[in-house]
């Protein structure tokens, strides 16, 4: 390896954190805000919002009108490309995977979804976010699978609120206790088909079946120094006012408010130091992405948000003499229990009615229906659970690809009338924890910057299988309930790693020989190391997991600097 | 933030040209400006022509604009050229050929050669019918969606005509349509 830092002293900082995505951005506002300073590392390059963000921009001013530029993505963006958001417009917001190379077994596809930039994921995130509850932090003690969570809804809760609260977001209150509220802005509407769909399954299902709008960090009214979102509808090109949360929009610029944050994009953070002695983290050694030159930085915490897998790896690239194995390793868990969701399974359908209805404006959300299996009784084919997400829309002048039709008539019927109300629901289901989906360092493999690779090893299970056939099932008998017509199943089995909330492999724990992590993300092997991105989940729940990075991330920093304060680290 | 910030704001994002980053920027961006005037870059002479009776028959001129005056021609010729992957490009080529050589024997004539009423009897017997890759059948389904899209994401179309806004304001869900 090169020289370190030529004719340069190394810089100190109160902490670093690594990786400016939805952990990171948050982990640095707090910090900031709790009187550090911070030395936000990031992989990729900046983000000008100005000139970046093209949620606006219209088909017809890119060179393919959407369609993307097909032999590009297929060179370069093999694995990026079958995310839905990585489109002509958005498509840079994504890796290349030609640098960012990883390997999996041959019958064991991974889809690894990634942004490398300024933002991270957060820039084309989905925006749904929901809170957990007792029912996912017990469910590991519950059936076995997994090492029991170290913390409970009553540790979290607190921190819920004072995301949402900064975040923002809408979504209507249900009651639900597998499901619990957060501090709402306004709810966005149901569009016809949907309000209907939610009132006949209330009715044909006891009240059990909760058809609810998507719990969006999207705001609905003016919120802090943010404005109300104008329904332009392609969120994960960016927005210019800055409405649905990301860290580009609203944890960086807080940060940055404070006069405390020293951002550095470029940086690919190699590994994690170790000091010996004092049996903590030093620092941490990065690569120049541009230079390739090596730097060295210093700091009395460390956080690492680089993303669930990339801070995994980075452990496991962290090898020194007392942890030949990896930093955290020690228990030998450390790329252990990998989980993502699975999705794919489900329903669509046409819902008769409301022809002669529309909506107005492009809602950037869809509807949720919150789990309801083994919640209250027990299924006798599978544990844990799913929810499913989608929606209602009309086909539009869409429908006229295929099917039937010539001529001035149909080409009338295309521009005036909107077609059928479609609705469907996708299921999103729970993966439970297993030590034989895991990530190890390949052993040959390197990244553009020399760093080893991961070997990704991931399969679903029985568990989740089982859910397939029922959330299939489920959704037909429910959209028949609700009066729809031509109820097709949905039945596509999609690779692990495509929902894109992978999860796991530096678990938290109650004890140091089967987890990687305290109950405060707090890395057993170095208390001043923590882990507040997805690494740190023991399990998956079914919920989009974003939102408890951010209120685990926000907890472990208010954490980190009182424990500082009574010098106990 | 300021209404009238946000106005500015919003008029500065929704003004912004289009600028081509490398990696989106192929060939087909440059090339499709400089040629959609000029020469088709895939379609011969005869296949252009035919393209074209085709989408102007899916989508014709009335008191809105149809298919070929919005350019759907020369949408389909640089998907054609950059988009398509060559097997699929010879097989929707040779669907076209197999479509045209069918009008030929049945009719007599070159499909864009055919009066109206023929050409509509005849793309009717393709129209919804599937076809294996390379049959006229198969080549009709393509292009008849190649032209819904082409047409719909066209600047006067989407813009003037469908008049969605871009920036609509405030969502409603359920509004009667009249
Ligand atoms: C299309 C899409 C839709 C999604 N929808 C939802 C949703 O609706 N709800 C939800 O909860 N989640 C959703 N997700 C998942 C969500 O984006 C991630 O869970 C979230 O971004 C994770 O946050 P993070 O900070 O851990 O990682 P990221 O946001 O990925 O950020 C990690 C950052 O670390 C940087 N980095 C990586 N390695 C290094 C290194 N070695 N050195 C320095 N920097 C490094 C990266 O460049 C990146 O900027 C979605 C994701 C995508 C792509
Ligand atoms: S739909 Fe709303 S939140 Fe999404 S980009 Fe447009 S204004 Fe922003």
């Amino acid at each position: 390896m090169s020289r370190v830092n030529p004719g340069r002293s190394r810089r100190s900082y109160d902490a670093i954190v690594v990786g400016s995505g939805i952990s990171g951005g948050w982990a640095a506002k707090e910090l900031t805000e709790l009187g550090l300073q911070v030395l936000l590392l990031e992989a990729g390059g900046p983000v000008n919002p100005a000139t970046d963000y093209v949620e606006h921009v219209q088909p017809w001013q890119l060179p393919f009108r959407g369609y993307g530029d097909r032999s590009a993505l297929e060179r370069n963006q093999p694995v990026q490309k079958d995310c839905y958001a990585c489109d002509e417009w958005s498509g840079k917001f994504f890796v290349n995977d030609l640098d960012n190379p990883y390997s999996t077994p041959p019958d064991q596809p991974f889809s690894w979804i990634r942004g490398r930039q300024v933002g991270g994921r957060s820039i084309t995130w989905g925006r749904q976010v929901y809170r957990w509850s007792d029912l996912d932090f017990e469910a590991n003690s519950r059936d076995g699978h997994g090492v029991d969570w170290p913390i409970r809804y009553r540790d979290i809760a607190p921190w819920y609120d004072h995301v949402e609260e900064f975040i923002g977001v809408s979504g209507m209150a249900e009651g639900l206790p597998q499901l619990p509220d957060g501090r709402f802005l306004p709810p966005m509407e149901f569009n016809c088909a949907e309000r209907r769909v939610r009132e006949r399954l209330l009715k044909a299902f006891g009240g059990k079946r909760v058809l609810t709008v998507g719990r969006c960090a999207i705001l609905t009214r003016d919120h802090h120094d943010r404005a109300a979102c104008h329904y332009c509808g392609p969120c994960e090109r960016g927005c210019i006012t800055r409405s649905y949360f990301s860290s580009l929009n609203a944890t960086l610029p807080a940060a940055r408010a404070t006069g405390r944050l020293e951002l550095r994009p470029w940086s690919v953070v190699e590994s994690v130091r170790f000091d010996a002695v004092r049996r903590r983290a030093a620092g941490v050694r990065v690569i120049d992405a541009r230079t390739l030159g090596v730097l060295e930085f210093d700091a009395r915490l460390v956080f690492l948000c680089a993303s669930a897998l990339e801070s995994t790896r980075l452990l496991l690239n962290s090898r020194s003499p007392e942890f030949p194995a990896g930093l955290g390793n020690s228990g030998g868990v450390l790329g252990r229990y990998l989980m993502d969701h699975h999705m794919g399974h489900g329903a669509r359908a046409t819902m008769p009615g409301y022809e002669d209805h529309r909506t107005y404006g492009h809602r950037p959300n869809g509807i949720y229906l919150a789990r309801y299996r083994n919640v209250a009784d027990a299924h006798p084919d599978f544990l844990r659970g799913y929810a499913f997400q989608g929606g209602a829309w009309r086909s539009g002048w869409g429908r006229g690809g295929d099917g039937k039709g010539l001529g001035a008539a149909f080409k009338q019927s295309l521009i005036r009338d909107q077609g059928p109300w479609q609705m469907s629901l996708y299921g999103f289901g729970e993966m439970l924890p297993s030590p034989e989906n895991f990530v190890e360092l390949d052993p040959t493999l390197r990244d553009r910057w020399g760093i080893p690779a991961l070997r990704i090893h991931c399969a679903y299970g029985a568990n989740e299988r089982a859910q397939w056939k029922d959330m299939i099932e489920s959704a037909m008998r429910m959209l028949d309930a609700a009066g729809a017509t031509a109820i097709r199943p949905t039945d596509q089995e999609t690779p692990p790693g495509l929902v894109i909330h992978e999860m796991g492999t530096a678990r938290m724990g109650r004890d140091p020989s089967t987890s990687v992590l305290n109950g405060w993300n707090q890395c057993w092997d170095a208390p001043n190391l923590f882990v507040t991105d997805g690494a740190c989940m023991a399990s998956s729940a079914n919920q989009n997991p974003s939102i408890t990075y951010m209120a685990l991330t926000a907890r472990a920093c208010h954490h980190a600097v009182d424990l500082t304060k009574r010098n106990e680290l | 933030m300021d209404r009238r910030d946000l106005l500015r704001l919003l008029a500065a994002a929704s003004a912004l040209p289009f600028l081509p980053r490398p990696a989106d920027a192929t060939s087909l961006g440059r090339l499709l400006h400089r040629t959609a005037a000029l020469l088709p870059r895939v379609l011969t002479p005869d296949q252009h022509q035919l393209v074209s009776a085709l989408a102007d028959l899916i989508l014709p001129r009335t008191d809105t604009p149809g298919a070929t005056d919005v350019g759907v021609t020369p949408f389909i010729d640089g998907l054609l050229a950059d988009w398509f992957p060559e097997d699929e490009r010879h097989q929707f080529l040779a669907g076209l050929d197999q479509l045209d050589r069918r009008a030929v024997q049945q009719y007599r004539g070159s499909f864009p050669t055919l009066d109206p009423d023929t050409q509509l009897a005849f793309a009717a017997t393709l129209d919804g019918v599937e076809g294996a890759p390379g049959s006229a059948e198969a080549s009709f389904a393509r292009l008849k969606e190649l032209t819904v899209y082409g047409y719909f994401t066209s600047k006067t179309v989407a813009r003037d005509i469908l008049q969605d806004p871009v920036i609509p304001g405030r969502f409603e869900g359920c509004v009667p349509w009249q």
